[in-house]
């Protein structure tokens, strides 16, 4: 099996790819303390819940993965390009401003979680178990056609990575049953893509262009074009927009959502 | 001729066989719709009370014209007491946990070849040794009953290879046959007999009007009883009046099915667990919920607790999530939380593919970009009064939220009709698991992924997704090291589809009278499991 979804004794329901050699977790909705409209592992700390109550979704989607909430470190995300090595001098407590945007991170300091947040667009982690090189992306589609993957390759190759030793699982989000987009966006994915695009869009029976979009599609191939082992990366199947209720869904649920997290932590 | 699912019909016949001596007549018990009262009450309304022992013998019911034979399985109610006449190669306790007296041990590298090693020191009442060769000779006539047919049809071979080994091999692997070999022990040749020679606690005396206790049983000297007598009560209102005077001093009793029949209160009510399952299922073709969305919302909208504790007659249910048993180590409860009665997150899944689109003050969905007035069709075999009420309360949850929903009521036959016609939206199902759980025969489609030829004529999802059959084929052929982890993938797929619901297993209840029996510890194929553990005070 690709993927194991589990359980944990903590509460939270979270998944694992086998390509993966470090500790890593994306979660779902499963497991936390949250109430209402963002019960319950609501992982968002500018919005509507106690302080609390995040920092104990914290505490278990952390105790879940193998990771220290303490030693974490994440962004603003901005739907850029931009992409940054971090170490421990970029470690944030929850509850602070974020102090840079970025939609890629990548270290190669051991305890360190790497987080990405994502409500539908697309999460990647990825890894070097040789090289001791991790990264966790956030791929909207914008951030997908700037090609943000290439600049989490070429960090990672200046911390000693080798696209061939790289490991890759790319998570739950919106599938290509439901995410639909403009014609601008197919064009985007062309370029993006070098033309390699055969089966990744089908007309949308809404008209204007529309199509609908495999983005989970389009930043594997990206991956095997930048060098990665399609053996070695893993696709989730599961569609955040058909599952509201498990996984959060910026599409389905508008503004009130909370968000899932990708974390990665190099491990023993 | 219609053909009907072999299986769903086998699991019906069971509990009409096993509860007809409970016959419906001219008494029905408080339906399970009242719901909330503690005890169920018969004959219109007037309580009954226990009353002193009429007798100082412990007596239960039979049928002296049916047969004894626990392998032909004919006669329901004198299958109610064959462990008291026989061994069983595998048990399962109230548990579900597997055990036996009768095999030592057994191995299998691929779980398709088995051998099973006989214990040589047991012999049958009249005195001849019991052997490997009368174990197999069990089996496999068990396996050419309806009655057995079910949990024995992945067997392909079974032969006793000397006194004290037999092997038996399997069409699919499956790491639990053991668990599915809960087969009563006949002498070798005794198919036909009415009164198989049997090696359990008692024998029938000449006259054929009480048990009596074989001293050739090994545990003989443990037994609470000498003589236990048998009574001839067919007649329902005749049963419960003479359990009710303690002419017999125990009763079962089904609560949720077709003949539900109420006994008095003042009594000791144990239960026993069953491994029936009540689920909710859906038509995948319907344009209602082929959107998965739909399908999931419906998780979120039925009250488990309420139909489990107050619909399935009281207390008779135990809720369930997941598709195996609450009391199975496999049943993640942590898991199962997530998926907890939540009629607002049902509500706001609905709402995101249902909505007033044409501003007429009903709701309605798109289904591929045309607007579909919502006109969910529910059915429900109406024979069970108690199925019935469970449908009724989740019926009542969707329209509350507005989803127009309508519950009908089916004959058995017009029901069948229905799921194989395709003719409805959303069913209220009901099936007997086998000891391994395995119920991937629901999404069995002839000639795509079907195990068994034969087996299941008709596939009521319209599903032609292999993924469960493979889900379900890796589960079962996982070591027991890995079990747990493949039924959680297996559990985890089903829900993450919601192709299929579960609601509730259905427990019985066993009714004594106060005071008189101790220590009864009911299984679902036995009512007297480990007799040899009862105390029976009758003064
Ligand atoms: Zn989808």
């Amino acid at each position: 099996m690709e993927w194991t979804e589990h359980t944990a004794p903590e509460g939270p329901v979270f998944l694992t790819a086998a390509t993966i050699p470090y500790r890593h977790g994306f979660s779902t909705r499963f497991g936390g303390v949250s109430t209402g409209d963002l019960a319950s592992l609501y992982l968002g700390e500018h919005r509507e819940d106690a302080p609390e109550n995040v920092r104990e979704n914290y505490r278990r989607f952390g105790a879940a993965v193998g990771f220290d909430p303490a030693r974490m470190v994440f962004t603003r995300q901005v739907h850029g390009n931009a992409v940054r090595t971090v170490t421990a001098k970029d470690i944030h407590a929850l509850m602070t401003p974020v102090p840079y945007d970025a939609d890629g991170i990548v270290t190669a300091e051991p305890d360190l979680a790497l987080l990405c947040f994502t409500a539908d667009c697309v999460p990647v982690l990825l890894a070097d178990g040789k090289q001791g090189v991790v990264a966790a992306v956030h791929c909207g589609w914008r951030s997908s056609v700037g090609d943000i993957l290439k600049n989490t390759l070429d960090a990672m190759r200046a911390l000693g990575a080798r696209p061939e030793d790289v490991a890759a699982a790319i998570g739950p989000s919106i599938g290509f049953c439901c995410f639909e987009v403009g014609p601008e966006v197919a064009a985007g994915v062309e370029t993006y893509l070098r033309g390699d695009t055969a089966g990744l869009t089908r007309p949308s029976p809404n008209g204007e262009g529309k199509v609908y979009l495999d983005l989970r599609e389009a930043n594997r191939r990206r991956l095997v074009q930048l060098g990665l082992d399609p053996q070695k990366i893993a696709v989730s199947r599961a569609c955040t927009m058909c599952r509201p209720d498990k996984y959060w869904s910026y599409r389905v649920v508008g503004q009130r959502r909370g968000t899932m997290a990708a974390a990665i932590v190099i491990s023993e | 001729m219609k053909k009907y699912p072999a299986k769903l019909i086998t699991a019906l016949l069971i509990l009409a066989l096993l509860f007809s001596a409970c016959s419906q007549a001219e008494l029905t018990g408080k339906s399970g719709a009242s719901g909330g009262s503690e005890e169920t009450d018969a004959l219109q309304g007037t309580p009954l009370t226990a009353r002193e022992p009429a007798d100082h013998v412990f007596s239960i019911n039979y049928d002296p014209e049916g047969s004894f034979n626990p392998v032909r399985a004919e006669n329901a109610a004198n299958m109610q007491f064959w462990s008291l006449l026989y061994d069983c190669v595998f048990y399962q306790d109230q548990n579900f946990e597997l055990g036996t007296e009768i095999v030592t041990s057994w191995t299998s590298d691929d779980y398709i070849w088995w051998v099973f090693n006989v214990r040589t020191d047991l012999v049958f009442s009249d005195g001849t040794p019991l052997t490997a060769h009368d174990v197999a000779y069990s089996i496999q006539t068990a396996k050419n009953t309806s009655y057995y047919s079910g949990r024995l049809d992945l067997i392909y071979g079974i032969s006793a290879m000397s006194d004290d080994v037999f092997a038996i091999t399997t069409a699919y692997a499956d790491s639990m046959l053991p668990a599915l070999l809960t087969v009563p022990i006949i002498k070798r040749g005794d198919y036909y007999e009415d009164y198989p020679v049997g090696s359990g606690p008692y024998v029938l005396n000449e006259t054929r009007t009480a048990l009596e206790k074989n001293p050739l049983y090994r545990h003989a000297d443990e037994l609470p009883l000498d003589t236990i007598y048998l009574k001839d009560y067919t007649d329902t209102s005749e049963r419960i009046t003479a359990f009710e005077e303690s002419r017999i001093d125990v009763v079962t009793n089904d609560p949720t099915g077709m003949y539900n029949v109420g006994y008095g209160s003042s009594n000791e009510i144990r239960y026993m667990d069953t491994s029936n399952l009540h689920f909710l299922g859906f038509n995948l073709l319907s344009k209602y919920f082929s959107n998965i969305r739909t399908r999931s919302a419906m998780a979120y909208a039925i009250d488990r607790a309420t139909i489990a504790a107050e619909l399935m007659g009281t207390d008779c249910g135990v809720a369930a999530v997941l598709p195996v048993h609450p009391k199975s180590p496999l049943y993640d409860e942590s898991y199962a939380a997530n998926y907890a009665y939540n009629p607002k997150r049902a509500e706001s899944l609905f709402r995101s593919v249902i909505d007033d689109l044409d501003n007429d003050g009903a709701l309605e969905m798109l289904v591929t970009g045309i607007v579909v007035e919502l006109n969910i069709k529910f059915i429900v075999n109406g024979d069970s009064s108690a199925k019935i009420a469970a449908a009724q309360q989740i019926t009542d949850c969707l329209n509350e939220m507005g989803i127009t929903t309508h519950l009908y009521e089916l004959s058995w036959e017009e029901y069948i009709e229905a799921l194989e016609t395709g003719d409805y939206d959303l069913y209220y199902g009901e099936v007997r698991l086998g000891a391994d759980w395995d119920m991937s025969y629901l999404y069995e489609v002839p000639g795509i992924n079907e195990r068994l030829k034969g087996e299941w004529e008709q596939n009521y999802f319209r599903t032609q997704d292999t993924t469960y059959t493979e889900l379900y084929a890796a589960f079962l052929a996982a070591p027991e090291t890995e079990r747990y982890e493949r039924f959680q993938e297996l559990a985890h797929y089903i829900m993450d589809t919601a192709i299929i619901l579960p609601i509730c297993f259905e427990r019985r209840q066993v009714l004594t009278h106060r005071g008189v029996v101790s220590g009864l510890v009911a299984t679902q194929f036995d009512l007297f499991f480990n007799i040899k553990d009862w105390n029976v005070n009758l003064n």
